[in-house]
C-alpha cells in the first residue's frame, strides 16, 4: 500500500516552473510591507528593503536560507494537552479546523443573525466534543454584544476560556495584537511555558497583490518575536484582484504566503509556520466571491503541492464550506467534493468546518455532520493494503466455501476484519422497517439530536480559574486601551 | 445598418477601439452629437437590462462602458458647454479601519457603467475625508462600504457625523459589504442598502433618475 493515496495536479516540470517563477517574484518584484520597525530589521538580515516606498525584495540565497530554517517536525498544543497536533501527522492524516471569521450564526432554530456571545460559547462546547475536529478558529462575535474595537479580543477570552483544543487567532486591528498575545501568555501559564507548548498560532494575511498592511505585518513582527507560530494566509479572490485564472490566483497566493514564510523564518529561524492559501473567486456574472468554484479547489491542490511537495512545509487550506446559504443539496454537494478533493491532495490542514454561505455564516449543524464527513475523508486518504490477509487468501485457496456449512459472517477472517469498514456515525445503515419506527429521521434531524446530545453533557473543559483570572487581567487592560 | 445604428452595435458589443472612429463617421455623416449620445445612452440601456436578466457577464458589460467612454471622449468637446454627459454624481469609499477594496471598486465601476460620474475616495477613509469630500465634489450619493463587523460599525459613525456637520440632508447615504444588511441599513438610519455593486448601480440610477 502506498501509504497513503495522494494525487498531483501538477507534474515535476510544472512544480519546478512554479517554484521558479514564485521565487523570481519575490526576488524581482517583492512586496510592499507597512512596517518600518519590520522593514529595518528585514534590512538587517540582508533584504533589500527601500524605505521610501516600504518595499522589500530578497534573495535567492534568503529564500533557500528561510526554507531550510522552517522546521519540518513541530507540535501545536492543544490547552487540555489531549489533542495536541504533530506536524507532519504520524499517521498520514489531514488535520481539520473550524471556520474563521464567519459574522454570521445559523441557529438551530433556523434564524440566522449576528454571532451571539453565548452561541461562541456553544461553538467551543460543540468543537471539543468532535473527533474529527483538531482545532479551533474564532468566530466574529458581533459588535453589537460586544465593543466593536475589540471583537477579537472578547472573544479570544471565550476561546482560552472553553476550548480544549489549539486555537487559531484572527486578529482585527494592530494594537490588538500585543493584548492578544499575552492574553495566550496569561492562559498558557507564563510566556516561557507558551513558547514551549503554543496553544495559540496565528493568522497573518496579505492583501493581493503582495501587500502587507502594518496589522497584519504586525501580526507577524511579534509572533517572531514573541516565537508564537504563524500560519501565514493569502485571501486572492480570482479575476478581483489577482488573475482571473486559477492558476494565476494559485501563483499570486503562493507568492504571498511564501513571502510571509521568508519574512518569519529570518526574524526567527525555527518558527512552526503553516502555508494557508485561501482561494477564492469573482463570479463572473453576480461579482460574488465564491468558495466553491471547481477550478479554485484545483488550484487549493496545486498550492498545497507547492509548498508540501515542493519545499516540505506543511500547508492548509479550505477543505469544507459551501457558497449555499442553507443546508442544501447544493452545500453538500459542493463541501463534500471539496473536502474529498483536498483530502487526497498534499494538504496537512483541511479548514472551514462549519461554515455557509463562503465562510460567512457558521452553523453548529453543519458543524456536526462536518465531523461526520472529515472522518469519511479521513479513511479515504488511507487507502487499502493490498496482501494475502486483506484478500483472504488462506480461506479462499481452502475452498473454505464449498462446504455448506460455512458462512462468511462467521468465519475466522471476518472476525478479524469486521470492525475495518467506516461506520458513519449518523447515516442510515438499516432499511425501511428501522427508518419508519425511528422517526423517519434526515441526517440533519440526527445532527440536531447529537447536538442536543453534546450540549446536554455535563462534562466540559474549562481553563484553569488562576490561569482565567490572569486572561481576565489583560482583558480588563484590553478593554481600558482599545476601545473608544 | 445606418452610421448611428453603427455606433450602438459596436458599443453594445464592446468594441472600444472601433467606436471613436464610428463616432466620427457619424458625426461627418451631419449626426448631431446629441443624438449621438442618446444613441449610446439607449445601447448602454440595453446592455444593463441583459446584465439584469443573467444573459451578459460583467467583463461584458464593462467592456461596453468602456466602450461607450471611447465614444463620448469624441463627442464631448462638441456638446453644449456644461451639457452633462452622465446622470449624477456619486462619492464611494471604505470606511475609515478597513481596507477591503475589491467591493469598492466593483460599484465604481458598474456605477460608471450606467453613466454615474463617481468620486472614489480609496479605503480606510475616515468621516471628516468624506464630508470633505462631499463639499467638494457635491455628490447626490454617498456610498460607504465595509467588510469587517469591526468596521461596520464605522458607517453608523459616519452617519452621525454627517448630520452634525450639517450634510446629511444634502446626500443619500448607500451602504454595503459583506456583513451588511437592510436590517442594520434600517438601524443605522442609511438611505439605502446594496447586496452587490450591480444592485448599487441599480439603486443609484434609479434615484438619480427621480430628482
Amino acid at each position: 500500500m502506498k501509504k497513503r493515496i495522494k494525487y498531483n495536479v501538477m507534474i515535476d516540470s510544472e512544480l519546478s516552473f512554479f517554484k521558479g517563477e514564485i521565487e523570481r517574484l519575490l526576488i524581482e518584484r517583492g512586496v510592499h510591507l507597512d512596517h518600518d520597525e519590520m522593514l529595518k530589521d528585514l534590512a538587517e538580515l540582508g533584504c533589500k528593503v527601500d524605505m521610501d516606498a516600504r518595499e522589500v525584495k530578497f534573495t535567492k540565497e534568503l529564500i533557500d536560507k528561510a526554507v531550510k530554517a522552517v522546521p519540518e517536525k513541530f507540535t501545536l498544543y492543544s490547552p487540555s494537552g489531549q489533542t495536541d497536533l504533530v506536524f507532519p501527522n504520524p499517521e498520514g492524516k489531514f488535520y481539520t479546523r473550524t471556520n474563521t471569521g464567519a459574522p454570521k450564526y445559523l441557529d438551530i432554530k433556523g434564524d440566522t443573525h449576528y454571532a451571539k456571545p453565548e452561541e461562541v460559547e456553544e461553538w467551543f462546547k460543540l468543537t471539543n466534543a468532535l473527533e474529527n475536529i483538531d482545532f479551533v478558529a474564532l468566530p466574529s462575535t458581533s459588535g453589537e454584544y460586544v465593543p466593536g474595537d475589540a471583537v477579537d479580543v472578547y472573544t479570544l477570552e471565550k476561546a482560552l476560556k472553553y476550548s480544549a483544543k489549539h486555537i487559531w487567532i484572527q486578529p482585527y486591528e494592530s494594537a490588538n495584537v500585543k493584548y492578544l498575545i499575552d492574553m495566550s501568555v496569561a492562559a498558557a501559564g507564563g510566556l516561557e511555558e507558551l513558547q514551549k507548548k503554543p496553544i495559540v498560532s496565528f493568522i497573518a494575511c496579505s492583501v493581493p497583490c503582495l501587500k502587507f498592511t502594518h496589522m497584519d505585518a504586525e501580526i507577524m513582527y511579534q509572533c517572531a518575536k514573541a516565537g508564537i507560530p504563524v500560519q501565514p494566509c493569502s485571501l486572492p479572490t480570482a479575476g478581483a484582484n489577482v488573475p482571473v485564472t486559477a492558476q494565476g490566483t494559485a501563483f499570486v497566493a503562493c507568492a504571498e504566503v511564501m513571502a510571509m514564510i521568508v519574512m518569519l523564518e529570518l526574524l526567527h529561524p525555527g518558527l512552526p509556520v503553516i502555508a494557508t492559501p485561501l482561494l477564492f473567486s469573482m463570479d463572473m456574472m453576480t461579482t460574488y466571491t465564491l468558495q466553491a468554484n471547481t477550478e479554485i479547489t484545483i488550484a487549493r491542490s496545486i498550492a498545497m503541492e507547492l509548498f508540501e511537495n515542493g519545499y516540505n512545509i506543511r500547508a492548509h487550506s479550505y477543505g469544507s464550506g459551501s457558497d449555499s446559504l442553507t443546508l442544501d443539496a447544493q452545500n453538500f454537494i459542493e463541501r463534500t467534493s471539496l473536502t474529498d478533493s483536498m483530502a487526497l491532495s498534499a494538504a496537512s490542514v483541511l479548514g472551514g468546518a462549519g461554515q455557509l454561505e463562503t465562510a460567512k455564516t457558521n452553523s453548529p449543524i453543519q458543524l456536526i455532520i462536518d465531523n461526520e464527513i472529515f472522518g469519511i475523508a479521513q479513511r479515504l486518504r488511507r487507502g487499502l493494503d493490498i496482501d494475502a490477509e486483506a484478500i483472504n487468501s488462506e480461506e479462499i485457496f481452502a475452498c473454505l466455501d464449498q462446504d455448506p456449512s460455512f458462512s462468511y459472517l462467521l468465519s475466522a477472517h471476518t472476525s478479524r476484519h469486521f470492525m475495518n469498514p467506516h461506520r458513519p456515525d449518523m447515516f442510515n445503515r438499516d432499511g425501511v422497517a428501522h427508518f419508519e419506527a425511528d422517526g423517519c429521521k434526515t441526517l440533519t434531524d440526527k445532527a440536531l439530536d447529537k447536538y442536543h446530545e453534546i450540549m446536554n453533557a455535563e462534562e466540559t473543559y474549562v481553563l484553569a480559574a488562576d490561569k482565567f483570572a490572569e486572561v481576565e487581567k489583560v482583558l480588563k487592560l484590553a478593554h481600558e486601551a482599545l476601545v473608544k | 445598418m445606418s452610421k448611428i445604428e453603427k455606433v450602438k452595435v459596436l458599443v453594445e458589443t464592446g468594441k472600444s477601439t472601433m467606436v471613436g472612429a464610428a463616432v466620427q463617421e457619424a458625426l461627418d455623416a451631419g449626426i448631431q452629437p446629441e443624438e449621438i449620445l442618446d444613441g449610446m445612452i439607449a445601447s448602454m440601456g440595453v446592455v444593463g437590462e441583459k446584465f439584469s436578466a443573467g444573459k451578459l457577464f460583467v467583463p461584458e458589460m464593462l467592456m461596453a462602458a468602456r466602450a461607450m467612454n471611447e465614444g463620448l471622449d469624441v463627442i464631448k468637446p462638441l456638446l453644449e458647454s456644461g451639457a452633462p454627459t452622465t446622470i449624477g454624481k456619486a462619492m464611494v469609499g471604505t470606511v475609515k479601519g478597513d481596507l477591503h477594496d475589491i467591493g469598492k471598486n466593483l460599484v465604481v465601476l458598474m456605477m460608471r457603467s450606467v453613466n454615474i460620474e463617481v468620486v472614489d475616495l480609496g479605503i480606510n477613509v475616515t468621516a471628516e475625508q468624506f464630508i470633505a469630500g462631499i463639499k467638494e465634489h457635491q455628490p447626490k450619493i454617498v456610498g460607504l462600504s465595509a467588510l469587517l463587523t469591526t468596521t461596520m460599525n464605522e458607517q453608523a459613525r459616519i452617519i452621525k457625523s454627517f448630520e452634525e456637520a450639517g450634510v446629511r440632508d444634502s446626500i443619500k447615504v448607500l451602504i454595503g459589504g459583506a456583513p451588511i444588511t437592510q436590517r442594520w441599513a434600517d438601524k443605522i438610519g442609511a438611505d439605502g442598502f446594496a447586496a452587490d455593486a450591480a444592485g448599487a448601480a441599480a439603486w443609484s440610477k434609479t434615484y438619480l433618475a427621480s430628482i
